[in-house]
């Protein structure tokens, strides 16, 4: 990359205009709680609305309330206008309300950021053995000859059989801490990274598909010619090198023997005595299920694209495109050429889509009115073996009776409890007449329930028995 | 007795249980594969007799499946013998300018973008309109102008606002079918008859001479 290439990037490209915005701070901290953080994409609006907000109305309370003038809606616009494509935002088939994704642009500025903060613990040891075990299946994969495959399996097999006589003796070696922790980190950094690369694909595959319709509408030759290349195309979007490790990320995912085997050995992982105070060890157990919908998501895109690609090449859309394209040009130059004058009344006409099928039935048509008998005779039911008593036996406490109780009691002294007041005015109605004065002490600015000390109320029932009930002292104050 | 038990078995053929529903469905207007999945379905199994039906009243069925929608049409009649079952809605010329404008937005938006739906908001339509809007001091009765064009166009079915967020539409692929190459012409053509009679020589020649087409809306 010379000079002017990085110049250039630096004027056009998403990812650095990302770097140097004025609101930088407040747009990747957002990124990383609605995005990144909880590995979460396709976020409907509202739902992206109320994060920012809630993001805003923290920043706002320790930066002050001007520090972040725009509301949340407007920040959002912003962030997803074509000139900036920090956020994609995109419609899907069937919701009215739009949906948001980061751009590849914007996740790698905020994996950039993240790095900088620098790390405690930089695991070193197991990327070493990653390159180790990448070097060696790169170097035992790519030959050819037969006697040297078999030879590196045969030293691998030694390998095994010392490993396991060592075991036999005795000798089993585990994993220290450190190193655990070491690889540990290696694999969350992997599997993270991993989710980052297939917004990358997807916007890949968006770029082969705009290279595509770029072509189709520049096209001068045949439709022959045309569909051709288009074919050869369509190939390089499965065949291109993108298209095929994503096939091959996808035939592994979907593979049910790997997948049981990852899945094993993840909860496996998780148990591991030197791995236990890892804060995130249980997100590394479910890792795949945040996989899978990624997956598809751009499995999704790439139907898309080819379904919206099969529209374009249709013969017929294809040659009515390019000369309603003209035909349009050559109105938009008409109606600028009369601009200043035009025509009036009706200029044209157009189907409506429906039959005009008017059904003169359908309409109400006047109806007399009938006339409406009343049967007022009364017929006395028989009502002989209907128990009334029930009826009756519904009871209601007067409040105003018990508010008077009070009052007449507080008349000669200056507090008394509620054991005063029923000592005065006996329960005549028992539970239900306690309740009803405590309600009265609750509502009441002259009464105070004691908590921590206790009174006994005593009433008698129509049967002459004796019931007793314990609750929180309340005492009644005179109104100064 | 045996020949009068027979004949709802052969009408039951002749007619599928489904097939009223989705003509009259289709009578009511377009029919969406995204809205109405149940009655698409049917009338993917049902095209020929659909066909077949319509053709009675002439009628076409048009159908575009990779675009999800289907809807009748008026059969060619150069000789105009069959009275009109579908009616035709007169549009001023802003209201046509306004549908060619759409559309051609419509074909870039497929052209450059492998997104589905065109999502346009009213800001978006009056920039694209204003240029061929005639100079005025009085912007505000020019976009009032404009709002009842884009309520005429909703009218029509053409532009669908977007629930829940209010000045955004979304421009109805279904528009394609209508607006097409034939109709542009048109335009194209009458519009260019109206420039040639505005320079013509003669001053008093007509302001606009749409073509004859005497027919109003049956009510």
């Amino acid at each position: 990359m010379d000079f002017y290439a990085i110049s250039s990037l630096r004027d056009n490209h998403a990812a650095w205009s990302l770097l140097r915005a004025q609101n930088a701070p407040l747009a990747l901290s957002f990124f990383m709680t609605a995005f990144t953080g909880p590995n979460q994409r396709n976020i409907a609006r509202q739902q992206l609305i109320d994060t920012l907000d809630d993001v805003l109305f923290g920043l706002r309370e320790s930066e002050g309330e001007d520090s972040f003038p725009k509301a949340a809606a407007e920040y959002l616009d912003d962030w997803a206008a074509p000139e900036r494509a920090w956020l994609r935002k995109y419609y899907v088939p069937d919701q009215d309300e739009p949906r948001y994704d980061l751009t590849a642009a914007a996740e790698d500025v905020i994996r950039w950021v993240e790095g900088l903060q620098g790390r405690d613990f930089v695991a070193t040891q197991s990327r070493l053995t990653s390159i180790f075990a990448v070097l060696k299946q790169l170097v035992q994969q790519s030959e050819s000859d037969p006697e040297v495959r078999l030879a590196e399996l045969r030293y691998q097999r030694d390998g095994i059989d010392a490993e396991m006589q060592r075991i036999r003796d005795g000798h089993v070696r585990v994993m220290s801490a450190p190193e655990a922790r070491d690889h540990f980190q290696q694999l969350t950094a992997l599997a993270s990274n991993l989710l980052g690369d297939f917004r990358e694909v997807e916007q890949n595959f968006r770029k082969l598909d705009r290279a595509v319709r770029e072509k189709i509408t520049t096209w001068d030759g045949s439709q022959g010619d045309l569909l051709a290349t288009i074919f050869a195309n369509q190939q390089d979007i499965s065949s291109s090198t993108q298209g095929r490790t994503f096939q091959g990320f996808w035939d592994y995912l979907m593979s049910p023997q790997l997948r049981s085997e990852l899945q094993d050995l993840l909860t496996r992982a998780t148990r591991i005595e030197a791995l236990s105070k890892e804060p995130n060890l249980h997100a590394v157990a479910t890792l795949h299920q945040d996989w899978l919908p990624a997956v598809e998501q751009t499995q999704n895109t790439v139907r898309q694209l080819s379904q919206q690609m099969r529209r374009l090449l249709d013969d017929k859309v294809f040659l009515e495109n390019k000369r309603v394209m003209q035909l349009i040009r050559s109105i938009e130059s008409g109606a600028l050429g009369t601009r200043g004058q035009p025509p009036s009344g009706m200029f044209m006409n157009i189907a409506t889509p429906s039959v005009d099928v008017a059904l003169p039935f359908e309409r109400p048509l006047y109806e007399p009115s009938r006339r409406v008998l009343v049967d007022d005779d009364i017929m006395t039911a028989d009502d002989a073996d209907v128990d009334a008593d029930a009826l009756f036996n519904q009871f209601h406490v007067d409040t105003q009776r018990l508010r008077a109780n009070i009052v007449t009691v507080l008349e000669n002294t200056e507090q008394a409890s509620l054991v005063d007041i029923t000592d005065a005015y006996p329960l005549s109605q028992g539970l239900a007449e306690i309740v009803a004065y405590y309600q009265l002490a609750t509502e009441s600015a002259w009464a105070s329930i004691d908590p921590d000390s206790s009174q006994q109320l005593s009433w008698t029932l129509p049967d002459g028995s004796i019931r007793e009930a314990r609750l929180e002292k309340i005492i009644f104050v005179r109104p100064a | 007795m045996s020949a009068d038990t027979e004949t709802p078995q052969s009408t039951a053929n002749r007619t599928p249980e489904e097939l009223p529903g989705v003509v009259t469905r289709l009578f009511k207007g377009v029919l969406y594969a995204e809205a109405d999945e149940k009655i698409w379905q049917s009338l993917l199994g049902l095209t020929s007799q659909v066909r077949d039906y319509v053709a009675v009243l002439g009628l076409d069925l048009i159908l575009d499946e990779p675009e999800g929608y289907a809807f009748l049409r008026s059969r060619d009649d150069p000789d105009a013998t069959l009275p009109r079952l579908i009616p035709r809605r007169q549009l001023t010329f802003n209201v046509s300018l306004l549908l060619a404008l759409l559309r051609g937005r419509m074909l870039e938006f497929d052209t450059n973008s492998g997104e589905l739906r065109l999502i346009m908001t009213e800001q978006d339509i009056a920039d694209m309109v204003s240029v061929f809007l005639p100079e005025s001091s009085n912007e505000a009765r020019v976009l009032d102008r404009l709002n009842t064009d884009i309520k005429k166009v909703v009218d029509l079915g053409f532009l669908r606002k977007l629930r829940g967020q209010p000045g955004t539409y979304e421009v109805m692929r279904i528009l394609k079918a209508f607006v097409d190459a034939q109709w542009l012409e048109e335009f194209d053509a009458r519009l260019t008859d109206y420039r040639a009679s505005l320079e013509g020589v003669a001053p008093s020649a007509p302001e606009t001479e749409p073509a004859p087409e005497p027919r109003e809306n049956s009510a």
